[in-house]
C-alpha cells in the first residue's frame, strides 16, 4: 500500500475514483424526454386536438347487429360505447362487443393472404379474383358461404350474382342456432349479450346443403366468421376431399380456426370497424356500419370481394371502401341523417323467433363472453370475471348442486365449473372440442373434480341480513355526486367492468398475477349466496365515502376529498405504502404491483384514452366516478354526465346522480355498509 | 501511523457531505420545478411569433393557427398547409422556409411530404390534463398565460394555483389530475 504512494503518476485507486466521478457527466441527461407535435394535414375542422369524436356504427352478429358508438381520439377508435340514440330499442353494450375493439389492433391478425399455408401476395390474389369472375360468367359452379344474419348490401349483391347460373348461396353460424332452455339466469345473460334467439329468412341454403354440393363446386368462398369445419365433421371431411379452390376470409386474430387450415386461400378480412355495411338487428331496424379508420393492414371486405366478382375482378385500389358506400347510398333513404343516427328505424325485415330446445342431460350454451369460443383469445374478456360462475379465463361448466366451485373432467379435458342451485344437469360452453369430447359420453362418465388452483375464481360470500335505512348525505353546494345502484336490476353480465377497463386505461395483468388476486379492475361484481342457494350480484367499487378511512391514513395526502364529494386519487403523489387499501373496508383499491400499464402498452397497440393518466408501478388506483367525464360535462354544459359503467348497463342498474338535484330513493340497503364511512354509492 | 478514523471524522464528515449534497439537490429541484423558467428550443423552421402576431406586422390572431385554443382541450399546431397559404407567395425563396415547402408544397421541387415535426418546448407532464377551451371561454386572453410566445415560460403548478386561488376557483386535485 505504501509503495503505491512512491510510484510516479496516478495510482490505480485514484484512477478508478476519478473514472467513477466522471459519471456525473451524465447528469445533464437527467431530464424529461423531448416531446414533439405533428399535425396531420387533412384533419377535418371538427376534429379538435384532445377532443373525442364519436361515430355511430354497428357490430354484425348472427342473431342481429349491435349498434354502438366508436369513441375516437386523433382519428383512431379508443373505446366502444353504447349509442344513446338506440337506447329505446336496446340499452347498453354487451361485454363481448366492447372487447371486440382489441381485435382491430391485434398483432396476430393475418398480415397477408396465404395459399396452401405459404404467404401469397395480395396482388396475386386479386389476379385470381379476375379469373374467378370469368368462371362465374361462364356459368361454372361457385359457392358462397355467408354469415347468418341479414345484410342489405349482401342481399343486393346476391341479387346481382343470381344472374350467373352456377352461383349457389349458403349461410351458417353456430351462434344462430336454437338455445337450450332450463337455466333462466344463464338465458338472461345470453340474451343480454346476443339478443333473442332469432333466425333471418334469407333464402340461403344450410351447411348440410353445402356439404352435399361441395364435390361439384369449382370455387367456394367462405365469408362466415364461425368455424363450420370445427363443429360439423361431415363438412370438414367434404372440405378436405373436395377439388374446389376454397377461399376463406378471416378477420379474427384467433389461431384456432379449423376451417382456414382446410382452405386453400386464407385472406385477411377487414374488421367491422374498417368497413361499410348495413345489417338488420333483431327488432326490424337496419343498423348502418361505417369505417372508423382506414384498414390498418391490407385486407378485403366481403362486399369488396363480391363487387370484384361482379365487375370482372376489379378491386378499387384505395382500400376499396367506396364500393360498399356506393351500394349503401342507393339502398338507404336519407343517407346523411341515417348515418348520424346509426340505424334506420323499421328499415329491415323482422326475423322470426326460435323457441328454446328442451333441456337435456348435457346442454351446450353460447358463452356470453366467448360465444362459440371465437373470442377466447381476447385479453380483456379473459380477465373479466364472469359473475354467474365466478371464474375468469376460458369459459366454465355449470353443474347441479348448490353453490361451490369445482371442475368437470371429461376424458383429457378439464373445465372449471360452478355448482349452481336450480341447475338439473350439465351445462358446457358450446366450444367445438367440448362438443367433440362429449359425443357418445353418458352423463355419469363426467367426473366432478376439485376446483382448478391455477384459474382465478371469485368466491360467493354468504348474503348479509338485509337492512334498510333512509338515505342521508351532507354537503350543500351543488353538485354533490353520488351513485344509486339498483340491485334488483343487476343481472351480473359484467359489461360495466369491461367499460370501466376501456374508459380508465386499466391494464391487464396476466394469468399469474390474476391468481395472486392482483386484478386491477376498479369495479367488481360481488357474488352473494343466500341460504336457499340464490346468487345475488352486487357491483362494488370505491363508494366515495364522506368519512373515508383511506384519506385519513395516507402519509403523503395522495387521496383527498373534493368539495363535490368525490374522493380523489392523485397518482403522482402516491408513494405506494398501500396503507389506504388496508384501511378501505370495501376493498375498493387496487395496486400496481408491477409496471402493468407499460407492459401492456408495449404488447397492445390500442391507443389509450388520453383523458385518463396511465399509472406506473407503485401507484394505487380506484374508481373516480369517471371524474374525467364529470369535468367534460361541466366544460361542455350539455346533458348530465354518465359514468362508463352506467352507459353500458343493459338494465340501467347504475346511475350517477347529483344528490342536490336528483330525487333520492326512499330506502337504501345498508347491508354492505361499514359504520362510520357514510358512502355516497347507495344500493337499492 | 496516524489514526485516520477518529470518532469526529466518522460522524461529522459524512454528515457534512450528505447535508451539502442534500441541500444542493433540494435547490436544484426548486429551481427546476418551482421557479418559472424561460425555455428556448431550436425548431426545424426558425418561426418567430412576434413577426406573425405583432400589431404592426402580420397581426394574426392566435386562433388563426391554434384552432383548438377556443373549443378544444389542446390548442394544437396548425397543419403546414396553413403556413403555405401565405408563404407560397410571401418569402417564397427564403431558405429558412425550405422545410415548409418540403412538407406541403406539391409544386416545389424539394417536396417530400414528410410532415414538419415541432418540438414542444414547455409540455405539461402526462399526469396533468389542462383544458384550453374551459379557460378561453372563461374570458382569459391568450396573452395572460403566454405573454411572450417566443420566450415560453414553463408553467408550474404554483402558477396555476396562484390564479385559481386569487379568483376563488376550484383547487380540487381531480380538476386537473385524473
Amino acid at each position: 500500500m505504501s509503495e503505491a504512494s512512491h510510484r510516479e503518476g496516478i495510482s490505480r485507486r485514484s484512477f478508478l475514483k476519478w473514472l467513477g466521478a466522471l459519471a456525473l457527466l451524465a447528469l445533464p441527461a437527467c431530464r424529461r424526454a423531448q416531446q414533439y407535435a405533428v399535425q396531420p394535414e387533412d384533419c377535418p375542422e371538427w376534429m379538435l386536438p384532445g377532443n373525442s369524436t364519436c361515430f355511430a356504427t354497428c357490430m354484425p352478429w348472427a342473431t342481429g347487429a349491435i349498434p354502438l358508438l366508436a369513441v375516437c381520439y386523433d382519428g383512431l377508435p379508443v373505446s366502444l360505447q353504447s349509442n344513446p340514440a338506440y337506447e329505446a330499442v336496446r340499452r347498453g353494450l354487451p361485454a363481448f362487443a366492447q372487447a371486440s375493439i382489441l381485435d382491430l389492433y391485434d398483432e396476430n391478425r393475418l398480415a397477408q393472404p396465404t395459399r396452401a399455408g405459404k404467404p401469397h401476395p395480395m396482388q396475386a390474389f386479386k389476379a385470381s379474383l379476375r379469373a374467378w369472375a370469368a368462371l362465374l360468367k361462364e356459368g361454372r359452379r361457385v359457392g358462397f358461404l355467408f354469415p347468418a344474419g341479414y345484410s342489405a348490401i349482401r342481399m343486393a349483391q346476391v341479387e346481382a350474382l343470381r344472374q350467373f347460373n352456377g352461383a349457389s348461396f349458403y349461410s351458417y353460424d353456430v351462434a344462430a342456432g336454437a338455445r337450450p332452455g332450463g337455466f333462466p339466469e344463464l338465458e338472461t345473460l345470453i340474451q343480454s349479450s346476443f339478443g333473442p334467439a332469432v333466425c333471418f329468412d334469407t333464402g340461403f341454403g344450410s351447411l348440410a346443403d353445402l356439404t352435399q354440393a361441395l364435390p361439384q363446386l369449382e370455387v367456394l368462398f367462405i365469408f362466415t366468421p364461425a368455424d363450420p369445419a370445427a363443429f360439423d365433421a361431415d363438412f370438414a371431411a367434404a372440405l378436405q376431399n373436395c377439388t374446389a379452390e376454397t377461399v376463406r376470409l378471416m378477420a379474427s386474430p384467433s389461431h384456432a380456426d379449423v376451417t382456414s387450415g382446410l382452405s386453400l386461400y386464407v385472406v385477411p378480412q377487414t374488421h367491422y370497424l374498417e368497413e361499410w355495411g348495413a345489417d338488420a338487428d333483431a327488432y326490424g331496424n337496419l343498423c348502418l356500419r361505417q369505417p372508423i379508420t382506414q384498414p390498418l393492414r391490407a385486407a378485403l371486405s366481403e362486399a369488396e370481394v363480391l363487387h370484384a366478382l361482379l365487375h370482372q375482378g376489379e378491386v378499387p385500389e384505395a382500400g376499396g371502401v367506396s364500393t360498399a358506400k356506393g351500394w349503401l347510398e342507393k339502398l338507404v333513404p336519407d343517407w346523411e341523417t341515417a348515418l348520424k343516427l346509426g340505424y334506420v328505424p323499421a328499415g329491415a325485415p323482422k326475423p322470426r323467433e326460435i323457441s328454446p330446445t328442451p333441456h337435456a342431460d348435457i346442454n351446450f350454451y353460447l358463452h356470453p363472453y366467448y360465444a362459440d369460443g371465437r373470442f377466447r383469445h381476447n385479453a380483456w374478456l379473459r380477465e373479466n370475471y364472469f359473475p354467474l360462475s365466478g371464474w375468469a379465463g376460458d369459459g366454465e361448466a355449470f353443474l347441479p348442486g348448490g353453490g361451490s366451485p369445482g371442475s368437470l373432467i371429461m376424458g383429457s379435458l378439464r373445465v372449471s365449473a360452478w355448482r349452481h342451485a336450480g341447475v338439473k344437469s350439465y351445462w358446457l360452453p358450446l366450444y367445438p372440442e367440448y362438443v367433440k369430447a362429449s359425443v357418445g359420453m353418458q352423463k355419469d362418465e363426467f367426473i366432478a373434480g376439485a376446483p382448478h388452483a391455477e384459474s382465478p375464481h371469485r368466491a360467493a360470500k354468504p348474503l348479509p341480513m338485509r337492512r334498510v335505512a333512509v338515505p342521508r348525505f351532507s354537503g350543500k353546494t351543488s353538485p354533490q355526486w353520488g351513485m344509486v345502484i339498483d340491485l334488483s336490476r343487476c343481472i351480473g353480465c359484467g359489461a360495466c367492468t369491461l367499460a370501466c377497463r376501456a374508459e380508465n386505461n386499466i391494464p391487464t395483468v396476466g394469468l399469474q398475477e390474476m391468481c395472486y388476486d392482483r386484478d386491477l379492475q376498479w369495479l367488481r361484481i360481488e357474488r352473494y349466496l343466500s341460504a336457499d342457494g340464490e346468487l345475488h350480484f352486487v357491483p362494488m367499487a370505491c363508494r366515495q365515502c364522506e368519512k373515508a378511512p383511506c384519506e385519513a391514513v395516507c402519509p403523503v395526502n395522495a387521496t383527498t376529498h373534493t368539495a363535490s364529494g368525490l374522493n380523489t386519487m392523485v397518482y403522482p403523489r402516491c408513494w405506494g405504502t398501500r396503507y389506504c387499501s388496508a384501511a378501505c373496508p370495501y376493498q375498493a383499491r387496487t395496486f400496481n404491483f408491477r409496471d402493468y400499464a407499460k407492459a401492456e402498452q408495449e404488447k397492445m397497440s390500442r391507443p389509450h384514452n388520453p383523458q385518463v393518466t396511465l399509472r406506473s408501478r407503485g401507484v394505487m388506483e380506484k374508481c373516480t366516478y369517471c371524474v374525467q367525464r364529470i369535468n367534460a360535462a361541466e366544460n361542455a354544459g350539455g346533458p348530465p354526465p354518465q359514468t362508463a359503467c352506467q352507459q353500458v348497463c343493459p338494465t340501467g342498474a347504475i346511475k350517477l346522480i347529483n344528490l342536490c338535484d336528483a330525487p333520492l330513493p326512499e330506502q337504501v340497503i345498508t347491508s354492505f355498509d361499514v359504520k362510520g364511512t357514510h358512502p355516497r354509492t347507495l344500493y337499492t | 501511523m496516524k489514526n485516520l478514523f477518529n470518532r469526529f471524522r466518522i460522524l461529522v464528515h459524512p454528515l457534512c457531505l450528505f447535508s451539502v449534497v442534500g441541500v444542493l439537490t433540494l435547490a436544484l429541484i426548486y429551481c427546476h420545478a418551482y421557479v418559472p423558467r424561460v425555455v428556448k428550443v431550436k425548431q426545424v423552421v426558425p418561426f418567430l411569433h412576434a413577426t406573425h402576431t405583432d400589431a404592426d406586422k402580420v397581426n394574426m390572431p392566435c386562433q388563426g393557427c391554434h384552432i383548438g385554443a377556443e373549443r378544444g382541450a389542446g390548442a394544437g399546431m396548425p397543419p403546414v398547409s396553413v403556413c403555405l397559404d401565405c408563404h407560397r407567395h410571401v418569402l417564397a425563396d427564403d431558405t429558412r422556409l425550405l422545410p415548409v415547402h418540403a412538407a406541403a408544397n406539391m409544386d416545389s421541387p424539394i417536396y417530400t411530404g414528410e410532415p414538419l415535426v415541432w418540438k414542444l418546448s414547455t409540455p405539461l407532464p402526462a399526469h396533468v390534463h389542462f383544458h384550453h377551451s374551459r379557460h378561453a371561454q372563461a374570458g382569459i386572453s391568450c396573452a395572460e398565460c403566454h405573454p411572450s410566445p417566443d420566450a415560453l415560460v414553463q408553467h408550474t403548478m404554483s402558477s396555476c394555483l396562484d390564479c385559481h386561488r386569487k379568483h376563488a376557483l376550484p383547487t380540487d386535485c381531480d380538476a386537473c389530475h385524473h
